[in-house]
């Protein structure tokens, strides 16, 4: 029979602890998870279509998608290059980003945002909302 | 143990992982698998636990990590190469963190229970701190601000997908400590430095390919 060394004795017990902040925080996110398909953006929900036919479509690099700048104008955002804006996942996931790199970015078809002098961090998958802060 | 043996050590583990991040990661990304998780509690943990019980020299897991991390950043393909390469440099860091007060003889006089429990903590912390690292760190390093609202929501995500982690370093740890067996002072000179050098060379030479097969050069 092997022994169990006494300083780690609490070994199983803050294994259990973990698999049960794991099992709660999965419960916590598939309850939260919230996902129309449409896209809240100054207090309007659109459809990917929709902000596409606003905004007009553009390609950087090899993906093509509506303006984010143009897409904040045309939507109404009040002084909107002295904001920030917060863009959402339906997973919870986001990211905050400046006028200035709005300016250099797309919001997809597939309401993934595509950022190609930021990191792959900024690409926001499934989009609902753009909080204007 | 002599230093030379411990660095190439250092050398052919982190390029063993860092292969797998570059090549099997995207691979079983686009299969619609849970690549981070599966990669940390299988692939990650494996290879720091059975260096460690190995080769039994603290800190080895630091530079499996940066040597991993580095040939992630080299390879700007399947995800985000730049979060990626932090996070995998922050795993090796906090593995180091874990297992400060675990010796290899602990390990080896531990039962199942107690090693599958050292496989769970172990995978899910470094899976769990290693994501939050990056998140703090890929926008500083990117020149984007970092907003801590932006993280502060996003950890019920975090704690919850490090759960599969977990499990995964809890079944992978009974098979990761039982590379103790082996010892690697008792490997000849002429057979341990090519051996080691030769897979961590075929491996940077695989992903320096793939990477380039990819961007289509």
């Amino acid at each position: 029979m092997q022994k169990e060394p006494k300083k780690m004795k609490w070994m199983p017990i803050l294994a259990a602890a973990v698999l049960l902040i794991g099992i709660g925080a999965t419960v916590y996110v598939n309850a939260a998870k919230n996902d129309s398909g449409r896209i809240l953006i100054n207090g309007e929900q659109f459809s990917p279509d929709q902000l596409l036919e606003i905004a007009g479509e553009t390609t950087l690099g090899e993906v093509s998608g509506a303006p984010l700048d143009g897409l904040m104008v045309a939507v109404g955002v009040d002084n909107p290059t002295g904001r920030l804006y917060t863009l959402i996942g339906a997973d919870g996931y986001q990211k905050t980003v400046t006028w200035e790199e709005m300016a250099n970015g797309i919001i997809t078809r597939e309401r993934a945002s595509y950022f190609p002098d930021l990191a792959k961090a900024y690409h926001v998958k499934d989009i609902i909302e753009i909080k204007v802060e | 143990m002599k230093k030379g043996k411990l660095f190439t050590g250092i050398l052919l583990f982190g390029s063993l992982w860092g292969f797998a991040e570059c090549v099997i990661s995207p691979m079983l990304g686009r299969a619609g698998l849970p690549s981070g998780a599966i990669l940390t509690g299988v692939v990650a943990f494996g290879l720091m636990a059975a260096s460690r019980v190995v080769y039994r020299i603290p800190g080895m897991q630091l530079g499996m990590g940066l040597v991993a991390g580095a040939m992630r950043l080299l390879n700007p393909f399947g995800g985000c190469h730049l979060c990626s390469a932090i996070a995998i440099m922050a795993e090796g860091a906090v593995f180091e963190l874990i297992w400060l007060g675990v010796s290899s003889q602990t390990v080896e006089n531990m039962p199942l229970k107690m090693k599958a429990s050292l496989g769970i903590v172990t995978s899910y912390g470094v899976y769990v701190i290693g994501y939050l690292v990056t998140q703090v760190l890929t926008p500083v390093f990117s020149s984007a601000g970092f907003y801590l609202s932006n993280l502060v929501v996003f950890i019920p995500q975090i704690l919850a997908s490090g759960l599969l982690a977990a499990v995964l370093g809890g079944l992978t740890a009974p098979l990761a400590f039982s590379a103790r067996e082996f010892n690697v002072s008792t490997l000849a000179n002429r057979v341990y430095y090519p051996l080691s050098i030769g897979v961590s060379a075929l491996c940077w030479a695989v992903v320096i390919l793939n990477a380039n097969v990819i961007a289509g050069l």
